[in-house]
């Protein structure tokens, strides 16, 4: 089941939430989008859920469902 | 847990740069609105600066007067509609700089109206030049060897200036954190229900990073805010009545 939905097309690249996240379960991709910035990915089996990367996002990637 | 996402009054992207605090408080404030169930009922005054953006991403009705003119606007607005909260984002160049005496005297008559104020210690939009509240040494686009209190005045602290006066609420805050995003959505809810109980002026000073305008990784201006700024100026509630 999926725990986390990013919205990775908003992602400027700050990577505040790959700072704040302690599982350490975000990362920097090697993808890069239309803004051309590489995007934050998830390791869904690290993730618990606990909504930092929510509160620290200033463009809205983060949905924890 | 329950599950978090972007309240609908958020409804497009930001224009901000990569790593800004502004629409971090944004999403706070879009939060607590929503969770009062007051988003019909509240008009909200904007500042000229960065912080205007947040029209462009929230849809809540606003108004926007003369740069740093909040003050006396949220007076006006406030007498003519008692019924809606009145609310700015203002910036720290608009608030205690351009507009300073006009938010005291809202403050001094302790008007029943709510400021939040965006303190970034720069003029942000325009490059970055030296507020009021720059910390002495900071090198900024107009003080490039450092700002000295000699030749450029000492740093102000405007919330330590109206901690003697007779305000509803008062209080600074930071975004350097989850916890501290956390605290900051505490205060903008108490101050926002000092203004639907009648109890008068309420102001938020919430300290944010200018990444582009400190010449940082957002990550670093964090941090610098941790460890420098919010040493500087004194955090947490000053006024609670």
């Amino acid at each position: 089941m999926k725990k986390i939905k990013l919205s990775v097309e908003r992602c400027k690249g700050c990577y505040l939430c790959v700072a704040n996240c302690k599982p350490q379960a975000l990362s920097i991709s090697d993808v890069t989008n239309g803004k051309g910035v590489k995007v934050v990915q998830v390791d869904e089996e690290k993730c618990v859920q606990c909504g930092s990367c929510y509160a620290m996002c200033p463009d809205l990637v983060f949905e924890i469902l | 847990m329950a599950p978090r996402k972007a309240p609908e009054i958020m409804y497009c992207e930001n224009r901000f740069c990569a790593g800004c605090g502004h629409p971090i408080f944004d999403r706070i404030l879009g939060e607590v609105l929503t969770e009062m169930d007051i988003i019909e009922d509240t008009i909200m005054c904007s500042d000229i600066g960065c912080n205007h953006q947040f029209q462009f991403c929230m849809r809540v009705d606003t108004i926007v007067p003369p740069h740093g003119k909040m003050g006396a606007a949220l007076t006006a607005q406030k007498k003519v509609r008692p019924d809606k909260y009145a609310i700015t984002i203002a910036g720290d160049g608009g608030a205690y700089a351009i507009g300073l005496g006009e938010t005291m005297a809202a403050a001094t008559r302790n008007e029943n109206v709510t400021f939040f104020v965006m303190n970034n210690t720069v003029f942000g939009m325009t490059g970055g030049q030296m507020a009021p509240t720059t910390l002495i040494g900071q090198k900024t686009a107009s003080t490039p060897a450092g700002r000295s209190a000699e030749a450029n005045g000492q740093d102000f602290d405007v919330v330590q200036v109206m901690r003697n006066l007779d305000i509803a609420y008062l209080a600074r805050t930071s975004i350097t954190s989850p916890g501290n995003v956390a605290k900051t959505k505490k205060m903008v809810r108490k101050a926002i229900e000092k203004q639907r109980d009648n109890k008068g002026f309420s102001l938020v000073e919430v300290l944010v990073p200018c990444p582009t305008n400190w010449g940082m990784t957002p990550v670093n201006a964090m941090k610098h805010i941790d460890e420098v700024i919010s040493k500087r100026y004194e955090m947490g509630e000053i006024i609670d009545r």
